[in-house]
């Protein structure tokens, strides 16, 4: 090891390596539990590892992770969002109807996807703002409100509906190929999933919108004084959150090459659980985007191990239901004696 | 006889060694006074005795008996009673409520009888001598009050030891006196007091005792009779200074041409009425009033957070709409609270803390440029003198001179020309207050208006080209800064019911 660059930078790695692990708000607890996860089911769960298995769960878990990103940032910046499931299911419906009922093209319906998802979150955005309306209260009416208007457009039935449907149309090709193509036999739908991984990445560290969802979060009166505008940084987290659940709906209704109105259902609780197992603060001001798909993870290898072990489908609730809460504990306690150290 | 006997305490935390070894002794009925600038290791003590934080080493007796570390619940028990700078008060309750939280009357099956609840709390409420109805929301009362409230809570507990933490910080020279006389009751009845405080007149005035700590280690122990001023001053910081001094100041800086900042009865009422103001370029003017007063009002109207509704505003020779604080830093504005909380972000680092009013500066389009923000806090972390062990530490490890320092570098950070500083050095020491007042001074020298307010006589006379007086919520009269105290006083409080 002669080469005087190589020293440093293996320091700065191995510094920045501790520090994302260990340091406060750091990943450490979930990654820990994790590796104990798959450890256990790579001994008692015969076929959970194996690229076919573990790609699996990756595949099955995208459009949660996509809504989880979402969660994220509307979690650090001292919200929360409750609709993002119903807005995954509208938009889903509303680009499956509007191109295998209506039968409008591809784009056209993908675009009115989106915009679907992009105005219920600028509507969460002005109720929650603008009405003062708490988050919680504002996304729980959101939430019933948009699985209804979804119920509205399919009319209650699997879309596409083969009454209604235009020349054996089904999902918008892209979306299809998206959803549940692959590769070289990966997966593209994690491809996405990463993209968007990414995007809420740059967003929250690499924007000064992020800085500005992190103060907001952090205390939103000091991010007042300092002349940022609260009510409109709210008001894009919201639209963030919901147009990232429109693209995860569109990809789910491309993997199943099905929407309804009703799917994706209760997902939300699955972003809010990957949320705070990554490590993010439910009060805001601190998280990462990382410990959300280490979250994701958990859940999903979780979902996916107790399956492989035969476990009934009830006592998968309960299993699932405790380790969520025994991982936020165990990171609660980790902060504990972090804080204790450092202040 | 000692009835709180600390031994070989310290506490190292990474990079700093909070406390080496330091022994305390304070008698029944004494007031005992902590001293230290900050960082010096007097908080960390309190939370010790207090059992907030546990000691690397050391013990604690009380009456004589070991009491284990690290456990408020046992520091509880054995008669430790603390009332922190941050008051803990549920806003929401009544103050009888509030005094008695957690020892509640209670009914049957659980239940909780209010009434009774409160009566208790009228005999500590008449010890602290608050003349308030228990009835009332905590939430109503003025600082003063709620500090009153808070030292009731504590006497509700059998105290011995009483800690009090920074207690004259939030109340006026006249309510401080109201605070002493409580203090100097509660010692003729044996309780101990250990009073943390950064302002040596008061310590002198109200201690038996007073320990300096520095930089975490014990450097002097004296009976108070024994010391003056300046030698407290000299124990703390190390060197000698003199607390009084004027620097070259007090020139008035010529004011031809236009004011910076000219107000035309601009006004919130009913809680703030009309005023006019005129603010030159390189001026200190400083702003006195008494707690209710509205200086803090003045202060957050002119800074938009609570906007005036009538009046005009010419700032830099344009004339101002401020309906924001965002309308205000866009015009050259620039403010520090005197609750560093409100301003700061906790838990995001130096450097994040410093540009967060800048954000504008921190790159093209909506992107973040990490190095120009880099460069930004490291520019005014060495300008300010702000010590840090780095730009990624969190603001809420620093000490609260070094905090107030980074309210000031944001200011400065978004370009800001003229500075609202609403008590900024509430609840700093003596050092970091000096150091405080040289940047202001400097800053002013080199053209910046300031508009200080403060509720300490002394420090409006020391550091104003002009006094401004207030009461009942106007502005009652200007001075220069030779008008005696009695005169000022009497201005300010003339007009108060």
């Amino acid at each position: 090891m002669s080469d005087p660059g190589f020293r440093p930078i293996a320091d700065r790695l191995q510094a920045r390596a501790a520090k994302v692990l260990l340091g406060s708000g750091g990943l450490g607890g979930a990654i820990f539990i994790l590796l104990v996860l798959i450890f256990v089911f790579a001994v008692a769960a015969p076929g959970f590892i194996g690229t076919g298995n573990l790609l699996n769960i990756l595949r099955q878990y995208s459009v949660s992770l996509i809504l989880a990103v979402g969660q994220t940032l509307v979690i650090i910046c001292a919200g929360i969002d409750l609709s993002v499931a119903a807005v995954a299911a509208l938009s889903g419906s509303v680009m499956g109807v509007a191109y295998a009922h209506l039968g409008l093209p591809a784009p056209v319906a993908i675009g009115l996807g989106l915009a679907s998802g992009f105005m219920v979150g600028a509507f969460n955005g002005l109720v929650i703002t603008k009405w003062r309306v708490p988050d919680i209260i504002a996304t729980l009416g959101a939430l019933t409100a948009v699985r209804g208007i979804a119920l509205l457009v399919t009319g209650g039935l699997p879309v596409p509906d083969f009454s209604q449907v235009v020349e054996g149309r089904r999902m918008p090709p892209e979306v299809t190929l998206f959803g549940s193509g692959d590769v070289y036999g990966f997966p593209l739908i994690i491809v996405v999933a990463a993209a968007c991984v990414l995007i809420g990445w740059f967003i929250l560290n690499r924007t000064k919108l992020g800085r500005a969802i992190i103060a907001v979060g952090g205390n939103r009166e000091a991010a007042r004084v300092s002349g940022i505008d609260v009510d409109r940084t709210r008001f894009w987290v919201y639209v963030i959150s919901a147009t990232l659940a429109a693209v995860g709906g569109m990809l789910l209704a491309g993997r199943l090459t099905s929407a309804n109105a009703l799917m994706a259902n209760l997902m939300e609780l699955d972003t809010i659980a990957a949320v705070v197992i990554g490590g993010t603060a439910l009060f805001g001001g601190e998280g990462r985007v990382s410990g959300t798909v280490i979250g994701i993870f958990i859940i999903g290898v979780l979902a996916n191990g107790l399956n492989i072990l035969g476990l009934s489908d009830f006592w998968q609730r309960v299993v699932t239901g405790l380790i969520i809460i025994i991982v936020v504990a165990i990171d609660q306690w980790r902060r504990r004696v972090g804080a204790r150290e450092s202040t | 006889m000692s009835v709180l006997e600390l031994r070989e305490i310290s506490k190292a935390y990474p990079g700093t060694v909070a406390l080496a070894g330091v022994d305390l002794d304070v008698d029944a009925g004494e007031v005992h006074a902590l001293l230290g600038e900050n960082g010096a290791g007097k908080s960390t003590l309190m939370k010790v005795v207090a059992g907030a934080v546990r000691p690397d080493a050391g013990s604690m007796r009380i009456d004589g008996r070991e009491i284990p570390l690290g456990s408020p619940a046992v520091a509880r028990r054995h008669g430790i009673g603390i009332v922190f700078q941050e008051l803990s008060l549920v806003p929401t309750m009544s103050v009888g409520e509030n005094v008695m939280l957690g020892q509640w009357e209670e009914r049957r099956f659980g239940g909780v009888d209010v009434s009774r609840t409160i009566g208790r709390a009228r005999e500590y409420l008449v010890r602290v001598g608050l003349d308030v109805a228990p009835e009332r929301r905590v939430r109503h009362l003025g600082m003063a009050e709620r500090q009153l409230v808070e030292i009731a809570k504590a006497l509700s507990r059998e105290v011995k030891v009483l800690l009090l933490d920074e207690p004259t910080s939030a109340l006026s020279e006249r309510e401080s006196h109201r605070l002493f006389q409580v203090v100097r009751d509660l010692t003729a009845q044996n309780v101990a007091v250990i009073y943390v405080s950064h302002r040596l007149p008061e310590v002198l005035e109200i201690s038996n005792r007073v320990t300096v700590l520095r930089d975490g280690k014990l450097v002097g122990s004296l009976a108070t009779l024994q010391a003056s001023e300046a030698e407290l001053a000299r124990l703390m910081v190390g060197t000698a200074f003199d607390l009084n001094r004027r620097t070259a100041d007090s020139r008035r800086p010529a004011d031809h041409g236009q004011p910076v900042v000219r107000a035309r009865g601009l006004a919130r009422p009913p809680r703030l009425k009309p005023f006019d103001l005129d603010l030159h370029a390189g001026e200190i003017v400083t702003v006195f009033g008494l707690v209710g007063a509205g200086r803090s009002r003045l202060a957050r109207t002119l800074f938009g957070i609570e906007p005036s509704t009538q009046g005009s505003l010419e700032l830099f020779g344009r004339p101002a709409v401020v309906r924001s604080p965002a309308d205000a830093i866009a015009r050259g504005v620039g403010y520090v609270g005197e609750d560093r909380a409100v301003g700061l972000v906790p838990r995001m680092t130096v450097a994040q803390n410093i540009t967060l009013a800048s954000l504008a500066r921190l790159g093209r389009r909506g992107l973040l440029n990490r190095t120009t923000e880099r460069e930004l806090g490291s520019r005014y972390v060495r300008e300010l003198n702000i010590r840090t062990p780095s730009l990624e530490q969190p603001v809420s490890a620093l000490s609260g001179g070094n905090q107030q320092k980074i309210l000031l570098a944001r200011c400065l950070c978004s370009g800001a020309r003229f500075l609202i500083l609403d008590d900024p050095v509430r609840g700093v020491d003596v050092g970091a207050k000096e150091e405080v007042f040289r940047i202001i001074r400097s800053l002013a020298d080199d053209g910046v208006t300031i508009l200080y307010l403060t509720s300490e006589l002394r420090e409006a006379r020391a550091l104003g080209h002009r006094v401004l007086v207030m009461a009942g919520g106007g502005i009652a009269a200007e001075l220069p800064p030779s008008a005696s105290e009695d005169e000022i006083m009497t201005l300010a409080g003339g007009a108060r019911v």
